[in-house]
């Protein structure tokens, strides 16, 4: 009885947060599939209906391509540095005996800093004139043969087309490492101790201990991994947008700062809004197909 | 049960909040009146009567106190005529506040107006102001950042909506008894304030791009203040020689682009250039010889070295720090370096300012004495035919003669550290000769021939590809070619 009467109490704290989810989260996003075929710049109330314009548009648009190829390098970069180092990581962390909490917190520290300001630590550290990074190669007399190695004329890190993204996926190694440890730590913590001393006396060491033990029980953690990595490249902007000095850079352009350059600049906002819903469509794809390419069963001994 | 008592409460809440918005709610004054108000008093008296007989009796006297009582009085407020200023500036924040002294001022002058502030910030808050005044209630005052209503803002003033200044032009101004509005402000603004026989706009401050160096190095290596380009090259040769930077600055975020907007306007001109840049006459293209040589001397100048390295996507504040700290000798950018980086200025460091050099062989397209900027003007709406409360152009113009005037321009300068528009204010303390350049100046344009305001996306496209021309992505014909696909692209969407 006093359980029905309870049941009724639950609407009225219920329906606001409904009301309120569905005025400010699910309407914009079924709106934004109508804005996506106006010509709206945000500002005019009419806007006219041009159908399938903007698509058409964005298929010729090659700076929203060279933002999409942008993206895909970027995220690309952050798998093939984040899930190694992270693991890499994580493994010498926990198998440090002592010093683990301090090992721990070291490397976790840099991902509790927002990440605007790593950009703008990293922006006085690469700039070229003034920057560390260089002062400290002019240093050690490093400059010249830098110069020689990378077939550039100056260490314009962040500014040179060769060097601007490498120099963008090693910030953002330095900035998110910490968090990927800490998964990969938690996956390894879950292993038990028993496995390591069976696959031991079953002469398992070193390298073949990590293979057939540790990789094969940590690799629903590495899925796991995997798809936060994608899903955060795909949509990466603060770092790249901090990074640009005040603006943001052609050569270093990605969907989402393109995405929002269009609508809060440029005042386009219904062409925005269809980059944002190819956007979508993208990250929900590689989504998928991570999953996909990374499903088989989970490994029990 | 909890649910009829959930209904009835939540009607009850709604009632009274209507009732509350749909009762008038009378003005009540609380004063004093005095009233008087009968007291019996009781006292005892002793009377005198015959022979030693003596009576008691009691009287009363009737006395008056003073006592205070609260009367109430509906009263109809006489209605004010409000002068509704259109800020770009957040309510506090230093230009804010200034605004809003100037608005109790003209209140406290003139008890009939009321001065009103309401925040638009942002570089696209015109259009909302825009949209307000096709709406029917516009503000009076717009002071959004790029209100300029001449050149290209002609379109706005054919909009008919702006108020035709050019009667109160031809009165005195504010404290004055003779001579014209007119005639106090100086020959840029008025050029840009001008339209046929109207007046459009009442500008106020300039902000100017200008070329800034470093006199010290300029001693040094005993340079001469270069007026044309050559001269600035060969400057910039002996620096290099000198292991100096000669140009700072740049970055993505259009220092490139005001480089290359300002040779190609030293090239082709300023009608020119506007042309181009507006599309008003087709037969101006960016493949034309001037747009591309234009680029070329931008990237022989980096190609040079003459730039720092991090001319090409460095920060700007970065690159401003590197001009501060005698990294590099020039630097191109707007008067507002000096309240940006005020605190990180080296107390012995020397500095003077100049005209952006002419280019030999085109000395006749434009005189010497020209900047490009942004003007920041006032502009009178024409009262509106919606408009919620009583407005007054009349009040309007009296706030804008005040604000405007020497004595008000002269203290919002020291507080905020801007150029005027008014002539005998002097220039910003911490800017040395800014003021006496300014002064000579001969022709102003605005900055990316205003297409900032009237199409945002074609200077982010420009931008871009004056950033890819500088970092080798683009060779200078393919820089025109894709500006004029750009352009192409744009204007064919406008149709």
């Amino acid at each position: 009885m006093l359980q029905k009467e309870l049941r009724k109490l639950i609407w009225p704290f219920l329906v606001p947060s409904l009301i309120l989810y569905l005025v400010i989260g699910l309407w914009p996003n079924i709106e934004a599939f109508y804005w996506a075929l106006t010509d709206y710049d945000g500002i005019a109330p009419r806007q006219t209906y041009v159908g399938l314009r903007n698509f058409q548009y964005m298929m010729n648009d090659d700076r929203w391509w060279g933002a999409v190829s942008n993206t895909l390098y970027f995220a690309v970069g952050t798998v093939f540095t984040l899930l190694p180092f992270g693991l890499l990581f994580a493994v010498l962390i926990m198998s440090v005996r002592r010093g683990h909490g301090f090992f721990k917190t070291t490397v976790y520290f840099p991902s509790i800093l927002s990440l605007v300001i790593v950009a703008f630590l990293w922006v006085f550290i690469l700039d070229p004139t003034i920057g560390l990074l260089n002062e400290a190669l002019k240093a050690l007399g490093l400059v010249d043969p830098l110069k020689r190695l990378l077939g550039v004329t100056a260490l314009n890190w962040l500014g040179h087309p060769k060097l601007a993204k490498p120099s963008i996926i090693v910030v953002q190694l330095w900035s998110a490492l910490g968090f990927y440890a800490l998964l990969f730590m938690a996956g390894l913590a879950k292993i038990p101790a028993e496995m390591y001393d069976a696959a031991k006396i079953d002469g398992a060491a070193g390298w073949s201990l990590f293979r057939h033990v540790t990789w094969p029980l940590l690799f629903p953690t590495t899925q796991t991994v995997l798809l936060l990595l994608i899903i955060n490249g795909l949509q990466t902007f603060t770092l790249i947008y901090a990074l640009g000095g005040g603006g943001i850079s052609p050569l270093t352009q990605v969907m989402a700062t393109y995405i929002y350059r269009t609508a809060f600049t440029d005042r386009r906002f219904g062409y925005a809004t269809a980059l944002a819903a190819l956007l979508m469509v993208i990250v929900m794809a590689f989504t998928l197909a991570s999953r996909e390419l990374t499903k088989r069963e989970v490994v029990q001994y | 049960m909890a649910r009829k008592t959930f209904v009835l409460m939540t009607f009850i809440v709604i009632a009274a909040l209507l009732a509350s918005c749909a009762t008038p709610t009378p003005q009540i004054i609380r004063e004093t009146v005095v009233v008087e108000k009968p007291v019996e008093k009781v006292v005892q008296q002793t009377v005198v009567v015959e022979k030693e007989k003596v009576v008691k009796e009691t009287v009363v006297v009737k006395e008056t106190t003073v006592v205070e009582k609260e009367k109430v009085v509906v009263a109809t407020p006489v209605p004010k005529k409000v002068v509704e200023f259109a800020g770009f500036y957040p309510v506090d924040a230093p230009y804010g506040k200034e605004f809003r002294l100037v608005g109790y001022r003209l209140e406290q002058e003139n008890p009939e107006c009321k001065f009103v502030y309401s925040e638009y910030p942002g570089a696209e808050a015109y259009k909302a102001v825009t949209l307000r005044a096709q709406e029917g209630d516009p503000v009076d005052i717009d002071a959004g950042g790029g209100t300029s209503l001449a050149p290209g803002g002609g379109e706005l003033w054919k909009s008919g909506l702006y108020y035709d200044l050019a009667k109160d032009m031809k009165t005195p101004a504010y404290g004055q008894t003779g001579g014209t509005w007119l005639d106090t402000f100086n020959a840029a603004a008025q050029k840009q304030m001008i339209i046929g026989e109207s007046v459009g706009s009442i500008p106020y401050q300039q902000t100017q791009i200008i070329l800034w160096y470093n006199t010290d190095h300029y001693t040094k290596y005993n340079l001469k203040p270069p007026k044309t380009w050559d001269e600035l090259m060969a400057n910039c040769e002996t620096l290099k020689k000198n292991g100096i930077s000669c140009i700072g600055g740049g970055g993505f975020n259009g220092y490139i682009g005001y480089w290359y907007d300002m040779i190609l306007f030293r090239l082709m001109g300023n009608d020119a250039q506007y042309a181009l840049y507006n599309r008003t006459d087709p037969k101006y293209k960016w493949t034309d010889p001037e747009p591309v040589k234009a680029a070329e001397m931008l990237v022989e100048m980096i190609d040079k070295g003459y730039t720092v390295d991090g001319y090409v996507g460095g920060d700007f504040t970065a690159n401003q720090v590197a001009y501060f700290t005698g990294k590099a000798t020039h630097i191109f950018i707007g008067t507002w370096l000096m309240g940006e980086m005020k605190d990180s200025i080296p107390k012995d460091f020397k500095q003077a300012v100049i005209y952006f050099p002419t280019v030999k062989g085109y000395e006749d397209k434009t005189p010497y004495e020209a900047a490009f900027g942004f003007i920041n003007s006032l502009g009178l709406y024409k009262p509106g035919t919606k408009a919620k409360q009583q407005h007054s152009t009349e009040c309007a113009v009296k706030f804008a003669k005040l604000f405007t005037s020497q004595e008000v321009q002269t203290q919002l300068v020291k507080a905020l550290d801007f150029v005027s528009t008014i002539k005998g204010v002097p220039g910003p303390e911490n800017i040395p000769g800014v003021g006496e350049l300014l002064s000579g100046m001969k022709l102003w344009f605005p900055a990316f021939q205003n297409l900032s305001y009237t199409a945002p996306e074609l200077r982010s496209k420009s931008w871009d590809n004056a950033a890819l021309l500088a970092a080798k992505q683009l060779t200078p014909k393919q820089f025109a070619e894709k500006m004029q696909k750009d352009w192409d692209e744009f204007f064919s969407r406008q149709k």
